[in-house]
């Protein structure tokens, strides 16, 4: 016999005795507690051990690598020019109040004057940040940039882009915020700490142009910028998707495109969308659900239509229609139950949920699973009709701000 | 010692309460530890299993059996393909049987599981823990897993104040 295998005929003895003693243990079965909000503050109460481990950064890491998606807590509504409110879309003890996660714009360092300097308006919430830009009085242009971490309350103050303040002051300026840490097990909804950029897009004209800040060097870069083949109405949509390291807005004018940006490359370039294919609706969405890039046309009747980009055998892209959701069969509503005002609230492109409003109440319908929630019992845009609605995902870990000793 | 039966490799894992158990390669090998040693080419004999007494490590070998790859005909490992909607089925059934243990005994296997690195009792042992605690309040929690409460009256009040909207 090999007299290193000799060796190896017993196994080395394991440590400790019952899991919740042994500390290599413990977090092999607490990375298992539910994604829902109230888990770890509450597991953390349970004892001085379990409260460091859950503070712990690497257990965060297991604990999200293992859920692997954030589940939404609730949605922002942005009541146009005006507040920003969370609403829970959970249930006790998941249901977090609104002012938990309320939003300051007092006392920033570097923020200027407030009401001497425009209003802020929400932009975007993704991986667990909240983005508002700051134009002039009406709106236009974009001066300054705030990211928000409503779970750790983090704000950052950015100036505008210099290319920005002669270029652009005048146009409608879209903004992004996107996570971009490196770690290759990076699992969004706990992004605090980590790098982000902030994009800043518009149109104008017969061009459009973007340009990126990262949080790692605090610096904008270059100006990118592209043709547009039709006369744009310097309106860039106000929902965009992140496929692959790419952001897609569409960009409204005499036709309809979509606007992508290639982070890796930094580059601009319009995709073509087919006419026929949204010559009428009730509302057209970006979309993820067929996997990659996709939009969705909503119909008078309440059918949600997706279309995904393909490419054919010879490497030609084009346009597929694909699954059809008959909100209209899937809801438990009766006929008179639709007649709304302002019925689809928003289709969230990255999450794939679709909100919609009835005289039943406000429904959250999960495009993937088709599942759906009653989450509120009546449109809380009800006199507002150019508000809208963003599903915020996130895991909530316990905070850890006081000193327990052991 | 390493035997064959039947073409298939046999291997003997031992307890340290002394009983043997003559089992598959391919079934030990659902433990990552026991398949690094065979790949090492270092488990030509049987190996003693330390701490991880005869019952836990029959139920363990138990657990193996049932999930170990079956062979098609073609030699392909059934893991290699999408396995039917109905198999999986099956296993899910047989799980939740399976893990109907008492507690000493689930927190035998959590650790024998980790020990042995088999990911998928790990997952379930693990998962059925928590699915057992997390509806229950702290004081059950608690006291299902011997946890004695350390915090100082004052230092639980400023933690639930922390989040207080966790504990309504």
């Amino acid at each position: 016999m090999n007299p290193i295998c000799r060796r190896r005929s017993a196994l080395p003895p394991p440590a400790k005795t019952t899991p919740t003693d042994d500390e290599n243990l413990l977090p092999e079965v607490l990375i298992r507690l539910p994604p829902q909000p109230s888990s770890l503050p509450r597991a953390s109460l349970v004892c001085k051990q379990w409260r460091h481990l859950i503070a712990d950064p690497q257990f965060l890491r297991r604990f999200c690598a293992h859920h692997r998606e954030p589940p939404i807590i609730g949605v922002f509504l942005d009541f146009y020019r005006g507040d920003l409110s969370f609403r829970s879309v959970l249930d006790r003890p998941d249901l977090i109040p609104p002012e938990r996660l309320s939003v300051r714009f007092d006392g920033i360092e570097g923020g200027g004057v407030e009401g001497n300097d425009g209003i802020w308006s929400f932009r975007r919430c993704r991986h667990g940040r909240v983005l508002f830009t700051r134009g002039d009085h009406l709106g236009k242009g974009c001066r300054h940039v705030l990211v928000w971490d409503p779970v750790t309350g983090d704000r950052r103050f950015i100036g505008s882009p210099p290319q920005l303040d002669h270029d652009w002051s005048k146009s409608h300026v879209q903004a992004d915020v996107l996570c971009v840490a490196g770690d290759k097990d990076h699992v969004h909804g706990s992004c605090h700490s980590s790098p982000f950029n902030v994009v800043l897009v518009c149109a104008d004209k017969l061009a459009a142009r973007a340009c990126v800040y990262s949080s790692e060097t605090n610096s904008w870069g270059d100006l990118i910028s592209t043709d547009v083949p039709y006369h744009t109405m310097s309106c860039v949509g106000s929902r965009s998707i992140l496929v692959g390291n790419s952001l897609h807005w569409f960009i409204f004018g005499t036709q309809t495109g979509i606007l992508k940006l290639d982070l890796d490359t930094r580059s601009l370039a319009v995709v073509e969308v087919p006419p026929d294919a949204h010559s009428s609706h009730h509302g057209l969405y970006l979309s993820t659900l067929g996997g990659g890039l996709g939009f969705i046309v909503v119909s008078d009747d309440f059918v949600a239509q997706l279309w995904v980009r393909t490419t054919d055998f010879d490497g030609v892209a084009g346009w597929m229609p694909a699954q059809a959701i008959e909100l209209n069969k899937l809801l438990p509503l009766r006929p008179g139950e639709w007649t709304n005002l302002q019925t689809v609230l928003g289709v969230a492109g990255d999450e794939n949920v679709i909100f919609v409003s009835t005289s039943g109440g406000v429904f959250m319908v999960h495009l993937e699973s088709l599942q759906f929630k009653k989450i509120f019992e009546s449109n809380p845009f009800a006199e507002c009709t150019t508000s809208t609605i963003h599903p915020f995902t996130s895991f909530f870990t316990a905070g850890n701000n006081m000193n327990v000793q052991g | 010692m390493a035997t064959r039966e039947a073409g298939k490799k046999m291997i003997m894992l031992k307890s340290p309460d002394g009983m043997e158990f003559e089992v598959e390669e391919a079934v030990a090998m659902e433990s990552q530890t026991i398949r690094k040693m065979i790949e090492d080419d270092c488990a030509d004999t049987a190996i003693l299993i330390p701490n991880i007494n005869s019952k836990i490590l029959s139920r363990v070998i138990e657990y193996c059996n049932k999930h170990v790859p079956t062979t098609g005909a073609t030699g392909a490992a059934a893991s290699d393909t999408v396995a039917p909607a109905a198999l999986a089925e099956d296993l899910k059934i047989w799980d939740a049987e399976f893990i109907k243990v008492n507690r000493a005994t689930r927190f035998n296997l959590i650790q024998a599981a980790s020990y042995l690195n088999i990911k998928g009792l790990l997952d379930l042992t693990s998962q059925t823990t928590i699915d057992t605690i997390s509806d229950n309040s702290l004081e059950e929690i608690r006291s299902f897993l011997s946890t004695k409460n350390d915090y100082l009256p004052e230092e639980e009040q400023t933690i639930r104040r922390e989040n207080q909207w966790a504990f309504q």
